[in-house]
């Protein structure tokens, strides 16, 4: 009998945000993002005591910060694909190990249970009548969280010319030769952030 | 046993007994002073503005009611542990001079000691440091001055609800900085660096040592999703741990692991190994491989 085919979804998608890096101009050719499958059957938690996990049919989806490049000699499959899907085959195998566990008991007395990751809550009740330890295990559903937040430095190095940006005229100003010279910053959403950087100035 | 154990003026150990309430006590304080309508905290509703993007997990526990004498010792570091209990006037009179102080502007932890009532065979006891929120009068007998040429007045002992919270309660006072000064906006910050950098504000203020299982090189680095202003120690700290594959955990004796499930998995065996006659009354582990059940 295999009780965890419920719980384990057959499939884990991990969704990366792409960025298009060093291309001449913005083209819908360049992905927009990547999405890495990780299979049940590619994680180590596919082998029960009578027979093998096949998993409900189904996906977990999780949303991760990392960046997926793309570059004009890749613009569908991004050049770090493999430093992504090894991420999200972490993450998939965090995800079922997490659920792989679930403990809900209640002892006699007072137990001092060492407080682990497994274990949601340590609760121990000392009533008139009765004197318990109980431990139970996370929910197996909303217990775990949806939106990551990790990096691959090779994101670094993407220069993304062609940012949409807009330019305006800030301090500090001063006068050269009896010309105004201003200085020129850029403004542009970089991975969901307003960003403000130096440009150059303009002597005017 | 329960009991809060505190140091007397030589330094020596004091436990003063909790009540066990009875089932008449309980009756009382749900008719006239039901302690779930009154609780000390809110719970969040959301995290703020700053923390919408940041890893926290889609759904919450709904916290129990409030039991008395139900000691609450929870996963993570955006939850505390806490205990409400009764408590004369006579005890808590000592209690509080030691946990506040003879000044009352003190926040000194105490020792909250819990022990089987009788033997099962079995000598288990948990005593860990925890810290008083004000006590809460549940009965208001006047205490009784006695007529004028006796010098007596009657105290009456009143009773009281002491609330009890471990130091995670305090985290949520703490905030962690400006992270844009360690979190790079082009390639973020490792893990290592982040968890050393914010658990370093309360290690300086409570002396808690951090550590953490080792943390795999495929988790790559934390992103800027991380640059973010004096948001609250407890949930970035969360947030750390779920990105790298583990758990915040704060064990009894005060000390915080970032623990996997492995490391986990490890502790559970050698606990239970250690303490063989543990009597099961009720449950079990759901997720497991069977030829039927019975």
């Amino acid at each position: 009998m295999n009780p965890k085919s419920p719980v384990f979804p057959r499939k884990v998608y991990v969704r990366f945000r792409g960025r298009m890096c060093d291309v001449v101009s913005p083209s819908f050719a360049y992905n927009q993002y990547y999405v890495a499958e990780v299979a049940l059957s590619a994680t180590p938690y596919v082998n029960a005591y009578s027979g093998t996990y096949t998993g409900m049919v189904g996906e977990k989806t999780f949303h991760d910060t990392a960046v997926a490049v793309f570059t004009a000699g890749s613009p569908t499959v991004p050049t770090n694909k493999a430093t992504l899907d090894a991420l999200a085959l972490r993450i998939a195998k965090d995800y079922y190990e997490s659920l792989n566990r679930q403990i809900d008991v209640t002892y006699a007395g007072i137990c001092n249970i060492e407080p682990n990751a497994r274990l949601e809550e340590i609760v121990i009740d000392y009533c008139e009548d009765y004197v318990t330890t109980r431990i139970h295990s996370p929910a197996i559903f909303g217990s775990e969280p949806e939106q990551l937040s990790h990096w691959d430095t090779a994101a670094a190095s993407c220069t993304n010319k062609n940012t949409p940006f807009e330019e305006f005229y800030g301090p500090p100003g001063d006068c050269v030769g009896g010309h105004v010279r201003l200085t020129v910053w850029r403004v542009s959403v970089v991975n969901g952030r307003l960003v403000k950087r130096y440009a150059r100035q303009d002597t005017l | 046993m329960i009991a809060i154990r505190i140091l007397d003026s030589n330094g020596n150990n004091v436990d003063i007994p909790l009540e066990r309430p009875t089932k008449q006590v309980v009756e009382f304080l749900s008719k006239y002073i039901d302690p779930n309508l009154a609780t000390p905290w809110e719970y969040r509703s959301w995290p703020g503005f700053g923390m919408a993007g940041v890893t926290i997990p889609t759904g919450f526990s709904i916290p129990s009611d409030i039991r008395i004498n139900r000691f609450v010792w929870p996963l993570g570091a955006s939850r505390w542990a806490y205990m409400f209990c009764l408590c004369d006037a006579e005890s808590l009179n000592s209690i509080a001079n030691y946990a506040f102080g003879s000044d009352g502007t003190k926040q000194i932890e105490v020792n909250l000691v819990l022990d089987s009532p009788d033997s099962f065979g079995k000598t288990e006891r948990v005593i860990t440091e925890m810290y008083m929120l004000p006590p809460k009068p549940l009965s208001s007998v006047v205490p009784k001055i006695m007529p004028s040429g006796v010098n007596d007045i009657v105290n009456t002992n009143n009773l009281y609800l002491l609330t009890l919270v471990d130091e995670r309660y305090f985290w949520w006072f703490a905030n962690v900085g400006d992270l844009s000064t360690i979190v790079d906006i082009d390639s973020g910050v490792s893990w290592s660096t982040l968890i050393s950098n914010i658990t370093n504000i309360i290690t300086t203020r409570f002396g808690t040592g951090f550590t953490n299982s080792t943390i795999l090189a495929t988790y790559l680095n934390a992103s800027h999703a991380f640059i973010l202003p004096y948001e609250d120690f407890p949930l970035i700290l969360d947030a750390i741990a779920y990105n790298i594959g583990m758990r915040v955990v704060r064990k009894f004796d005060g000390s915080v692991k970032l623990q996997s499930f492995a490391d986990a998995d490890t502790a559970i065996s050698n606990n239970f190994r250690d303490n063989p006659g543990r009597s099961i009354i009720a449950g079990g582990e759901s997720l497991i491989d069977r030829v039927k059940y019975f």
